[in-house]
């Protein structure tokens, strides 16, 4: 029974994580909702680990959690520093348009 | 005998190394990571030779068993892809050092190249211990995380030229490839939890229609269509491929999509084939056919010429699709040596087509195709290695491109399926139309004013002519790679007979 | 064992090397540092070929692993006669070639092309397999055309183009019936067509695809300008040696004997006959000697037009038209030969005695019209023979026709002596010695091979009997006559002489028609999607959408998160569906 609470509620994690990557506009949620397809995938592998016929644990799963985290660290670090480096880039456009433009109102 | 065994670690192992050397060790940063791709092909040499002699090897990691281990194993598709990626290693390496240097010598600005080479040698050396992960790997969870370190390095690849354009369109890659791998991942877990096994020839021996491992391919396929940018879902590709580096670009078109689709196509054909209907087949060709129209009008639309060459990737990735419906009438060995045919050929034309146009990028300060007349005068070679590459393209003969074709149009044409047919005929109109909008251009007679202003280098010219006349003489080279995958053929009955560890 | 092994490999080398030693020569006259020997070793590039049809054993066949999926090459009988016959040729043109350019800066150029040329033609000859004929027939067309445009001069660029657009012309219809070929199975090259099935469709594409190398009648406008344009040996490996392909070409495509075609027979009758005439006219208005003499292959093409169309109509007719074809084509070889050497002679100013130049020049020209005792007559006679078996219509058509294309081919060959004979008188003098010596030769070869060799020899005899001597002799008479009377008024037809046909204006006025059809096609599309797309969404969501129409807006749309998200559910849903209905009915079943 527990296992079926879990694996529905990793795969209603990995819809919403997944509506949130499509539907929201900025960088930082659509990364977050990255995260949540991620650990709604976790939580559904911990509850296939469970072997309601022996009722024993098996590893193999816990390792893909594992190094599913790890993959899932690297990721959103290398879409974060990108996102910041977007930030960034528009920023500097924002200030020599907002500076080219005072430069105009001066020369006028 | 270990140590021979050992082998089959170094195609992974030699490109990590490097990756971590080449960031750490700046100064040899090029000398590192041309030492690793020459490595990793002389490592596919013995592989090769050994898969010939002694049939199909594997290999756990560490002496670490699966499930838990890594396990490494090769068949004939996977050591195509393997010479093809260490060849093309090698190529790149060499163009992206002379790209470099030319940008180094005469920056745009202070200091930006140095930054964006410092940061290339590692990541391209992380992108070839994921490809190489690729085709090497035995189970599916360890693809799994092989393509992610693909689409990682990918991702960073293509955000190096550090414009607002390429870092947009880098993010969007990393989100689409993060969605793809997860779709992916999910399937994984459908797979395991149906079966309770990942790896590829036990899950081969135990496919049959169940509800878990439907539900898993259909993840998967999409998950993988979305990572090969498969038509509808092709949104990604253009910018991130046309806003890339040179050299990145020839990654990215050239050798990181036909990863993803190397795995799509190994799970369609190899592992869960007894699963699928022949309409799902016929779903993929028409996605195909899909892609090979609508590239094709896309690229006759550009007038920026990276632009153009990533579109005509987004066609071209049809012929890999259509390739399903029409391997499925005609038998997975014929289907496996025509999509790799198809794949290799325009893995080598891509990457020449990109060196090219990086040069000619370099040397005339732009790519807008219409200003581009008479760049044959100044740099011949890379005007001929572009034309080169798109005889490939096309499909004339004696190119691999052209053997790809004529084997499927001959499996359409015999299975009656005309649509296919007159599909993969206009998909060469197209090509050639759009090949011969640029060619024309190039070998027009040059105006009077000089269009260069920079001296030629012959690292950033003969490496796209080696790899452009290695497409277009692929065709002749045939009997090769067909006799690994009869070799290959063989082998992967017996896998089926035995069962596995 | 070991010495089977031996001759395994003897004949492996001995074949690969006839293609290969040109083609490795060709490759030597692009590198800088070979160049040198590569030009000298040009006169001995044919050589390995004439040893391969002395040397080889008849039948043989071998696989050649290394080569473009795995080819087979083999001589059997008549690609034997054509090897030798196209090495005569080719050694001919090869000496000739050698001594003409032996000083001029460009000779590499040239080399190369003509040594690229002559291995793609052995290629095709001994080639086996579908797509070695192709690849080699390719080179062989493709590199020709750097012999056309060697002098660089305006005229031979026109020239090059019109023989490059028919090239891919034929290319396009060769590639187009291999596909078919091979869709239906069938390896044609191993013999092996169970044929009566050939379509309409496939045999006007192999007329279009050795027509054009032969010059059949709407494909013939290369030839007058390519034979007049490219240097005179290339000229004669043309005329002498690669018209040859296209009529291997249909030996190796139609079963001749196991086959019954009878549209196909008239198809081609019609056209040859067509080709024949129309080369005699055509040449009696040129006035250079390179294009009369192409109008008179044009013309003896059409002969072979003819007697391939005879043998398609019926087995036994196709059973004597196999033979006479390839006889056929070593007589035409033989006389061009000659004659292309002789023009040379006189090209490059060897100014001989008149009286010598006409009697070397009359040999060939009147074998080609069919005295008694050439070869010319021995086939005519033997065509006589093939007529017959097609019935009475036919031999009718035989008998009106034949005399009346032999009094056309002596008017023709007669003036195209006129005007060599006024060209020697006319032009400088040049040392010519081994020129000379050649020409003597290829006369001598003329004279003689048909009486050295067997079959042609057998044809003899009954070209000899009284009623044939009488039969083949009128004609030649009567168009030496007419011949005689006509340039003795003048040399002049009616008419203000036949402009050589623009190509270029014909291609001109396609590409404006295939523009605005293709304007049409678009502006109709235009109309339709206008139709289908503005009609039925009025509402308001949808006219947003309908503003994006065009590539490029849709391009953009298919960019945005939302739709790909709904590709990408709508992809996985249908891929599910499709698999679990495809499981329930397997269950069902099971």
């Amino acid at each position: 029974m527990t296992t079926i609470l879990y694996s529905v509620t990793g795969l209603l994690l990995f819809v919403f994580g997944l509506f949130a990557l499509i539907v929201c506009p900025h960088p930082l949620r659509k990364i977050l909702g990255g995260n949540v397809m991620s650990a709604g995938i976790f939580l559904f592998l911990v509850a296939a680990s469970y072997r309601a016929d022996t009722g024993e644990i098996d590893a193999v799963p816990q390792a893909m959690v594992l190094t599913g985290i790890v993959v899932s660290v690297c990721i959103t670090a290398v879409a974060l520093v990108l996102s910041t480096r977007l930030q960034q880039a528009a920023d500097q456009g924002a200030r020599r348009r907002r500076k080219r433009r005072r430069e105009e109102d001066a020369g006028e | 005998m270990a140590f021979a065994d050992s082998w089959i670690v170094v195609p992974v192992f030699a490109p990590l190394t490097a990756a971590l050397l080449a960031f750490l060790v700046r100064r040899a940063s090029f000398f590192i990571s041309l030492a690793a791709a020459c490595l990793s092909l002389l490592a596919v040499a013995v592989l090769v030779n050994r898969f010939l002699v002694n049939g199909p090897a594997a290999y756990a990691v560490g002496g670490w068993d699966p499930p838990l281990g890594i396990c490494l194993r090769t068949d004939g598709p996977a050591l195509i892809m393997l010479v093809l990626t260490a060849v093309a290693g090698v190529g790149i390496s060499l163009y992206a050092k002379g790209y470099f240097t030319l940008r180094i010598e005469r920056p745009s600005r202070v200091g930006r190249p140095e930054r964006q080479e410092r940061f290339f040698w590692p990541l391209w050396m992380l992108q070839l211990t994921g490809l190489n992960g690729l085709y090497l790997s035995g189970d599916i969870f360890n693809l799994y995380v092989t393509l992610e370190v693909i689409g990682v390095s990918a991702a960073a690849l293509a955000a190096l030229s550090g414009k607002s354009a390429s870092l947009i369109a880098a993010l969007r890659y990393l989100l689409v490839s993060l969605l793809g791998s997860m779709s992916y991942l999910l399937g994984v877990v459908f797979v395991y939890k149906t079966y309770g096994v990942l790896d590829l020839g036990l899950l081969q021996a135990a496919a049959a229609p169940a509800p878990g491992v439907i539900a898993a391919m259909a993840l998967m396929s999409v998950g993988l269509l979305l990572k090969t940018a498969i038509f509808p879902m092709h949104f990604w590709l253009p910018p991130a491929h046309a806003n890339a580096l040179a050299p990145v670009s020839a990654i990215l078109s050239g050798l990181v999509v036909k990863g993803s689709f190397f795995l799509l196509f190994r799970l369609w054909f190899d592992i869960f084939s007894p699963v699928l209907p022949a309409a799902a087949f016929n779903l993929m060709g028409s996605l195909g056919a899909g892609a090979i129209i609508w590239g094709g009008v896309q690229v006759l639309r550009q007038q920026r010429l990276k632009l153009l060459i990533a579109y005509s990737t987004v066609s071209q990735l049809g012929y890999l699709v259509i390739a399903f419906p029409l391997a499925f009438a005609g038998g997975s060995s014929q289907a496996w040596s025509a999509v790799l045919f198809m794949a290799s050929g325009h893995a080598c034309a891509k990457i020449a087509m990109f060196m090219s146009a990086g040069t000619i990028m370099l040397h005339a300060g732009h790519d807008r195709i219409r200003d581009l007349a008479g760049i044959r005068a100044y740099l011949p070679v890379t005007a001929f290695a572009y034309a080169a590459a798109g005889v490939n393209l096309i499909g004339l003969p004696p190119s691999g491109g052209f053997i790809a074709k004529w084997m499927l149009l001959i499996t359409a044409l015999a299975g009656h399926q005309w649509l296919w047919a007159v599909v993969l005929l206009a998909g060469s109109f197209l090509a050639t139309a759009y090949v011969f909008r640029v060619v024309a251009q190039l070998f027009v007679i040059p105006p009077d004013k000089p269009v260069i202003t920079r001296r030629r280098a012959g690292l950033l010219e003969w490496p796209a002519l080696i790899m452009a006349l290695l497409s277009l003489l692929l065709g002749l080279m045939a009997p090769y790679p067909l006799r690994l995958l009869e070799a290959g053929q063989i082998v992967r009955t017996a896998m089926t007979m035995g069962g596995g560890p | 064992m070991f010495l089977q092994t031996l001759q395994n490999f003897m004949n492996e080398a001995g074949l690969s090397l006839v293609a290969g030693v040109p083609l490795l020569l060709a490759a030597g006259c692009w590198a800088r540092c070979l160049r040198k020997w590569s030009f000298r070793l040009l006169p001995l590039a044919a050589l390995p070929a004439l040893l391969a049809v002395l040397l080889v054993s008849p039948g043989l066949e071998i696989q050649v692993k290394w080569f473009f999926m795995g080819g087979t090459m083999g001589i059997d009988a008549s690609a034997r006669i054509f090897l030798g016959v196209s090495a005569c040729a080719w050694l001919f043109a090869a000496l000739a070639a050698g001594e003409k350019f032996r000083d001029d800066p460009h000779r590499h150029r040239f080399a190369g092309y003509f040594l690229a040329s002559m291995g793609g033609n052995f290629g095709l000859i001994l080639a086996r397999d579908i797509l070695d004929f192709y690849l080699f027939f390719a080179l062989m067309s493709f590199s020709a055309y750097g012999l056309i445009i060697h002098n660089r001069t305006a005229a031979a660029a026109k020239a090059g183009r019109v023989y490059l657009v028919l090239v891919f012309l034929s290319e396009l219809a060769m590639f187009t019936a291999l596909v078919l070929l091979s869709a239906r199975g069938e390896v044609p090259l191993a013999g092996a067509i169970p044929g009566a099935d050939l379509s309409p469709l496939l045999i006007i594409l192999l007329f279009m695809a050795f027509g054009v190398k032969v010059g059949a009648l709407p494909f013939q406008s290369w030839m007058a300008l390519s034979y007049q344009q490219a240097p005179v040996p290339g000229a004669t490996a043309l005329a002498g040696a690669m018209v040859n392909a296209g009529i291997i070409g249909w030996l190796r495509f139609f079963p001749f004997g196991h086959v019954v075609l009878p549209g196909g027979g008239v198809f081609f009758i019609v056209m040859g006959a067509a080709a024949a005439l129309y080369g005699v006219f055509f040449g009696l208005y040129q006035d250079k000697p390179g294009r009369v003499l192409a109008s008179s292959s044009i013309s003896q093409m059409g002969l072979v037009t003819l007697i391939a169309g005879y043998g398609l109509l019926s087995e036994d007719a196709g059973m004597s038209a196999l033979p006479l074809m390839t006889l056929f084509a070593v007589h035409h070889s033989l006389a061009k030969t000659s004659l292309f050497l002789g023009y040379d002679l006189v090209d490059r100013g060897g100014r001989p005695a008149d009286a010598i130049l006409a009697a070397g020049l009359l040999v060939p020209c009147l074998s080609l019209a069919g005295l008694p005792l050439t070869s010319g007559a021995m086939i005519k006679g033997a065509l006589k023979e093939l007529a017959h078996l097609g019935g009475d219509a036919w031999y009718v058509f035989g008998a009106v026709f034949l005399p009346l294309s032999s009094v056309g081919t002596t008017i023709l060959m007669l003036h195209c002596i006129g005007l060599l004979r006024k060209r020697s008188r006319a032009g400088p003098r040049g040392k010519t010695t081994v020129i000379a010596w050649l020409w003597v030769l290829s006369i001598a070869g003329v004279v003689l091979v048909p009486w050295m060799w067997q079959p042609l020899r057998e044809m003899a005899g009954y070209s000899l009997r009284a009623r044939t001597v009488v039969q083949s002799l009128w004609p030649v008479g009567l168009g030496a006559v007419l011949a005689w009377l006509w340039l003795n008024a003048g040399g002049r037809l009616p008419g203000r002489g036949r402009p050589s046909a623009d190509f270029d204006d014909l291609v001109r006025w396609v590409h404006v028609r295939f523009l605005y059809m293709l304007t049409l096609v678009t502006d109709f599309l235009d109309r339709l999607r206008d139709k289908i797309v503005r009609e039925p969404f009025r509402q308001r969501g949808f006219r947003r959408f309908i503003r994006s129409r065009g590539p490029a807006r849709l391009e953009r749309m298919l960019g945005r998160w939302p739709v790909v998200f709904l590709f990408y559910l709508l992809l996985s849903v249908v891929l599910f569906m499709m698999m679990l209905t495809a499981a329930y009915q397997k269950s069902e079943v099971g």
